[in-house]
């Protein structure tokens, strides 16, 4: 009798039917980077010594809302270089002239790299990250933690 | 090698500081519960990315914030073999007083309750996956209200200064005590 009722009723999860449920809109995708990036000429850029451009050319794609992996993971992958190009001296010079979006940008890309630590990029990027502390504060970090853009 | 300890320390803190703004929350699909979200998981809105900071393959701090709890998890060098067994015995020795601790969770995160967050972009397979963390702290709202968030911190960043001498004293220590038997014995001979 009630035995025979199917009970697959109680698996259904009916918080997801509310008005107000949270769902997590990650399909924010700018039409805007449909120039795809050099990645020779951002190499050139770091050789030249002109790192700031460097850095500037790959935020112009926008990788953080852009919905293509294989853009952000290229992104990454020339970040890297650069943060590994740049010597000590000269990061602050580079991280003074960045306004405070592309100074998150660049402390999610750190958080970032520290996830698949390679042969001394751990202390290089130890050293960006104090360096972009100093000049943001916790604000930064706080960004990194909650902003659900992922780079 | 202290020349990374202390830049590595540092982003740990200034991470935990941000980490460390927790609130009371109460659970939302419970009727007067009130739990870790960063255990339960119940609702991504309440959780916060989770961020890893290394100083090398070996060394790493997760750490994973929600709204009303923060997890922490540490690596910790792990060289040769005696390191390994050495630090499997003292987290461990640690963890089943884990409630003297009060911030010390009873086991460390494995990856199945991390690998859905960090590691789901992975598209490398070559590169191997972080293996496992050694111990987990786990801090809540309610520890932060009767406790100095500052204080959590420094405890934190000492725990981790110390863990490492430790292990390596209680290594030069099996060393010591195992040539002096092995001289013993061979005395017979």
């Amino acid at each position: 009798m009630a035995t025979n009722v199917s009970s697959g009723f109680r698996k259904i999860d009916i918080d997801s039917f509310n008005d107000d449920v949270f769902k997590e809109d990650d399909q924010v995708v700018s039409q805007s980077s449909g120039t795809s990036l050099d990645d020779k000429e951002i190499l050139q850029l770091c050789s030249a010594g002109k790192h700031y451009e460097a850095i500037k050319s790959i935020f112009d794609l926008q990788p953080q809302s852009s919905g293509d992996s294989a853009i952000k993971e290229l992104a990454f992958n020339l970040i890297m270089q650069v943060f590994l190009a740049v010597k000590t001296g000269d990061i602050d010079r580079i991280v003074d002239k960045l306004d405070t979006d592309q100074i998150d940008l660049l402390m999610k890309y750190v958080y970032k790299g520290f996830e698949s630590p390679q042969e001394g990029s751990s202390s290089n990027l130890l050293v960006w990250h104090d360096k972009i502390f100093r000049k943001s504060g916790h604000g930064a970090i706080v960004r990194v933690l909650t902003d659900k853009k992922k780079v | 090698m202290s020349a990374t300890l202390r830049p590595y320390l540092a982003a740990v803190r200034k991470t935990l500081e941000a980490a460390f703004c927790l609130t009371d929350f109460n659970s939302q699909v419970v009727e007067r519960h009130n739990k870790p979200e960063v255990e339960v998981r119940g609702n991504k809105e309440l959780l916060l990315n989770p961020v890893v900071i290394s100083r090398n393959d070996k060394e790493r701090v997760l750490i994973e914030s929600s709204i009303n709890s923060v997890r922490i998890s540490i690596a910790v060098k792990q060289a040769d073999d005696i390191e390994r067994i050495l630090v499997h015995k003292f987290t461990r020795f640690l963890m089943m007083r884990a409630d003297k601790f009060v911030i010390l969770r009873r086991k460390p995160v494995s990856l199945s309750d991390t690998r859905s967050t960090i590691l789901d972009e992975k598209t490398n397979p070559q590169q191997q996956p972080p293996t496992g963390y050694d111990i987990s702290f786990l801090v809540t709202n309610i520890h932060t209200e009767y406790m100095n968030r500052f204080k959590i911190i420094d405890f934190i960043i000492h725990f981790m200064e110390e863990i490492d001498k430790e292990i390596n004293e209680m290594k030069l220590a099996i060393n010591a005590r195992a040539r002096i038997t092995a001289e013993e014995f061979l005395k017979r001979f």
